[in-house]
């Protein structure tokens, strides 16, 4: 049997990791190349070329950064619920909130549509909101980390108040800051890469989103898109420099804590 | 790292929120800015042979005919005018030109009668801060 070496398996992960990140680098490296030279005109078309992008741009900030606060109010709660609450039906609802994040979006995407339309939301952008608000998978991570965190400090708050409003911002929160930055930067790269709910449930151009903008190759000349995409990785790139200490702690579900 | 991290985040957006504003007016001002009118018409003179009682005639009547100015084209220096039309760039209706070469028939004293190639509806690019080109888009100061 052939061993490998430390050197060698540090080189076989140095591979992979350039194998992982050539496309990226093959996307910042085309954004300024024009006819194998180098050059900004690209980024010059992009900026002030296509007006198009800063709209699509500001739509995707909006729809991710509203999605995120709208869905952290919602999980939070409902975590508490399925991790401190006791009330008939709670392990089949959490099985049911599991099956619902397992399922594929072109399965719930119809559904969703069809539940916009008879509500008059096609076309606006409370359509791309509301549906994204209530995400299984950040109920289903934080209240598994819920589960684990210091009970005490929730019974000795429980004595001071009836109100779990107070004791989720008091007790709760605090306990599980790291895993509210995981699930954020979960939360908004979903909503920032959002391309099938855009195409499927708006057709106006002001209120689509920047992979929609990035998807449409043939509309838009091929100089933009390189630098568009470099620009679409931008903020996410940013909340994960944020969030990056927070995001394996987060998601351990609390069992290292 | 922290810190560095909030500076880049607010440069970034603070950039995309100036560009947002002064981008269309920046590529806007580094177009070439024309004017553009539609031509008019003008008073042209036609000789007309006919015979009245078997004598042969001539008849000089004026008409009023689609007109381009001289200084705008001339058939002998000039090879062709440029008129205002839609260019889609970028997934947008922009304004643009287009290369015409107007036929030309009569001429009075400051103008071409013109046959072809331009219509009443037309704007015609009259002065230009830059060269055009066909196709170029154009910012049209004046019409």
């Amino acid at each position: 049997m052939v061993k490998i070496g430390k050197a060698g398996k540090n080189i076989f992960l140095v591979l992979l990791a350039a194998l992982f990140f050539l496309p990226v680098f093959m996307t910042v490296g085309m954004s300024f190349l024009d006819n194998n030279m180098p050059t900004f005109q690209n980024y010059a078309d992009l900026l002030f070329d296509c007006f198009v992008f800063y709209p699509v741009f500001w739509n995707s900030v909006l729809y991710a950064a509203v999605i995120t606060i709208i869905g952290l109010l919602v999980i939070i709660p409902a975590a508490f619920g399925f991790s401190h609450a006791k009330f008939k039906g709670k392990g089949a609802l959490f099985i049911f909130y599991i099956i619902l994040m397992m399922m594929p979006l072109q399965v719930t995407i119809l559904p969703n549509y069809i539940g916009l339309r008879d509500l008059g939301l096609i076309n606006t952008r409370l359509g791309i909101i509301l549906p994204a608000c209530f995400s299984p998978f950040g109920v289903v991570v934080m209240s598994r980390y819920m589960q684990s965190i210091n009970n005490s400090v929730i019974e000795a708050m429980r004595m001071e108040t009836n109100s779990v409003i107070k004791i989720i911002f008091h007790a709760v929160i605090p306990q599980i800051r790291i895993c509210i930055f995981a699930v954020v930067l979960f939360v908004f790269a979903d909503c920032w890469n959002m391309l099938e709910q855009p195409l499927l449930f708006l057709r106006d151009i002001n209120l689509q989103t920047l992979p929609v903008f990035l998807s449409n190759t043939e509309k838009y000349a091929g100089s933009v898109l390189f630098p568009a995409a470099v620009l679409f990785m931008f903020p996410v790139l940013l909340l994960y420099n944020f969030f990056s200490d927070s995001l394996e702690k987060g998601l351990t579900f609390g069992d290292l804590s | 790292m922290r810190v560095l991290n909030i500076i880049i985040t607010l440069i970034f957006f603070a950039s995309m929120v100036v560009l947002t504003v002064t981008a269309r007016d920046i590529h806007n001002a580094l177009l070439p800015q024309v004017t553009a009118r539609r031509l008019t018409q003008e008073d042209f003179e036609f000789v007309i042979d006919f015979e009245y009682d078997g004598i042969p005639q001539t008849a000089v009547i004026t008409q009023k005919r689609l007109a381009i100015p001289k200084e705008l084209y001339n058939p002998d220096t000039s090879d062709a005018v440029f008129v205002v039309t839609t260019i889609y760039i970028n997934g947008e209706e922009r304004v643009g030109v287009r290369r015409v070469v107007p036929q030309t028939n009569e001429k009075n004293e400051g103008f071409y009668e013109v046959t072809g190639g331009i219509s009443r509806s037309d704007f015609v690019i009259f002065t230009s801060s830059k060269v055009l080109e066909d196709g170029a888009e154009v910012f049209i100061l004046a019409s």
